[in-house]
């Protein structure tokens, strides 16, 4: 596992997002590099798409801010968009386009090189060599989700921000995930995931538990790691029932 | 090829192949464009004498409406599953996305209007003697009305009732464009008018460069907000 130093990096800093007089996140800060797996978990309104998208650059935050590095140099905006694939759950695909017509577009908006070479490995690579001509409308969420993958890996995301990625996914399809995730953290990509499976969270190299946007819990994955992070949530369950009792 | 018109090449040609393989704008531009023709053929062909005082304001209201009715399509392929945010975080100019969308529009129209406007001249037996002129206003009002309204129907995009808000706020901003468009038209079917069709094309051209600037300019910033 690398630091920020190494490969790519990216590091938020006290991150608040307001919005009305709620403060959906509040002061997050943290530093991911490359090679690490990051599952970011909470219950249902505890932040983590709000997290993601603002570091995906989709939401701008009211305070604080998001650095990409890339071997200890902070990136440009223009050049962090051409390292970071962010996959909310809209899965930003064209339903009347073809998976295989959606990897290619998304391969000329970043300018990827050998585009005819790395589309089909990425087709082969999500298991869809079969339905790669069909238009994504007609396709199952799951294999959606799997063409949205897809698109992560031609572009060449280096910061891979997923946002439940396994809704829709069957169980060998969770299994594929897990591995492709493994996978591309083993060539240096940073991943963080929001989720809420305990087996996605052991499979993590590190978990970020939020509670009414704050970071209130940041340890190490794997199994004590996910226990630490699920009595965490459970405790903030209780500790808000209790409140509300 | 440099990045920006390979990426424009890109969002034009896939919405060419979406709207090829759905067929969404054009049938909706090209049936509503008839039926708008086919109304005003009924409702003033009474009096032939006269096709040349009313003739360019029937083209020109044709081509306003037909252009609206696409105007309000063009953005909602990207609505679904976030598409536009997907371009936004791109490594892509905000102005070049804006450009490819405005130039499709632009497209599709023109294709429209080639059809309709050619309806028009046949039905009302306009004849153009100012060809230049005609098919140059045409097109310098078609690019106006494709920045102006590509601009605003992307803000409306997720706004309630947009069908309805979109004709409210480019109408009033098209009105010079229209007025312009109907004297070069009313000049080249041979309309008695002191003018100068020249100074009206000029019009039109500075209005497209001014409002080219100022739309690729604030799209990003706007669509954004």
């Amino acid at each position: 596992m690398g630091g920020p130093e190494h490969g790519i990096g990216l590091v938020a800093e006290r991150l608040t997002r307001i919005i009305g007089r709620r403060h959906v996140l509040r002061d997050v800060s943290f530093r991911a590099g490359a090679g690490e797996v990051v599952a970011i978990v909470g219950r249902n309104g505890a932040g983590k798409s709000t997290l993601l998208s603002l570091l995906s650059g989709r939401q701008s935050p009211d305070r604080g801010g998001v650095r990409v590095e890339s071997d200890g140099r902070v990136l440009s905006p223009r050049e962090s968009a051409t390292v970071v694939g962010f996959l909310p759950h809209d899965l930003f695909l064209y339903p009347d386009l073809t998976a295989r017509e959606n990897l290619a577009f998304f391969a000329s908006l970043y300018g990827v090189r050998h585009a005819d070479e790395r589309i089909p490995l990425a087709i082969d690579a999500i298991g869809l060599p079969r339905d790669a001509d069909r238009p994504v409308r007609t396709l199952s969420r799951g294999m959606q989700q799997r063409a949205a993958i897809g698109r992560l890996m031609v572009i060449g995301a280096r910061v891979w921000l997923l946002d439940e990625p396994t809704t829709g996914l069957d169980e060998p399809g969770r299994a594929w995930l897990a591995a492709t995730l493994d996978a591309a953290a083993r060539r240096g990509v940073l991943v963080a995931t929001a989720s809420h499976y305990r087996a996605e969270v052991e499979a993590a190299t590190r978990v970020l538990v939020l509670d009414a946007g704050r970071l209130v819990l940041d340890v190490a994955g794997g199994a004590d790691g996910a226990t630490r992070a699920f009595e965490v949530i459970e405790g903030g369950i209780v500790a808000a029932r209790g409140g509300a009792a | 090829m440099t990045a920006g018109l390979r990426q424009f090449g890109a969002v034009l040609a896939k919405d060419a192949r979406i709207e090829f393989r759905t067929r969404d704008i054009v049938y909706t531009m090209a049936l509503f464009s008839i039926l708008l023709v086919f109304v005003f053929a009924f409702a003033f062909l009474s009096d032939p004498s006269r096709t040349r005082d009313y003739g360019p304001g029937i083209v020109w209201v044709t081509l306003l409406f037909s252009a609206t009715v696409g105007q309000n399509r063009l953005f909602d392929r990207e609505r679904e599953n976030g598409c536009l945010w997907s371009m936004l975080l791109a490594p892509v100019p905000a102005g070049v996305v804006f450009a490819a969308k405005a130039t499709g529009h632009f497209l599709f129209t023109v294709a429209m209007a080639a059809v309709t406007v050619a309806l028009i001249v046949v039905f009302f037996d306009l004849r153009v003697l100012d060809v230049g002129g005609f098919v140059g206003s045409l097109l310098l009002g078609t690019a106006g009305m494709s920045l102006v309204g590509t601009l605003f129907s992307a803000m409306l995009m997720n706004a309630r009732m947009k069908e309805v808000l979109l004709p409210l706020v480019t109408f009033p901003v098209l009105v010079p464009v229209v007025i312009a468009g109907v004297k070069v038209t009313a000049l080249s079917v041979g309309a008695p008018l002191q003018e100068d069709a020249g100074a009206w094309l000029r019009f039109l051209l500075g209005f497209d460069m001014i409002f080219g600037a100022v739309t690729v300019l604030l799209f990003g910033r706007m669509i954004r907000s």
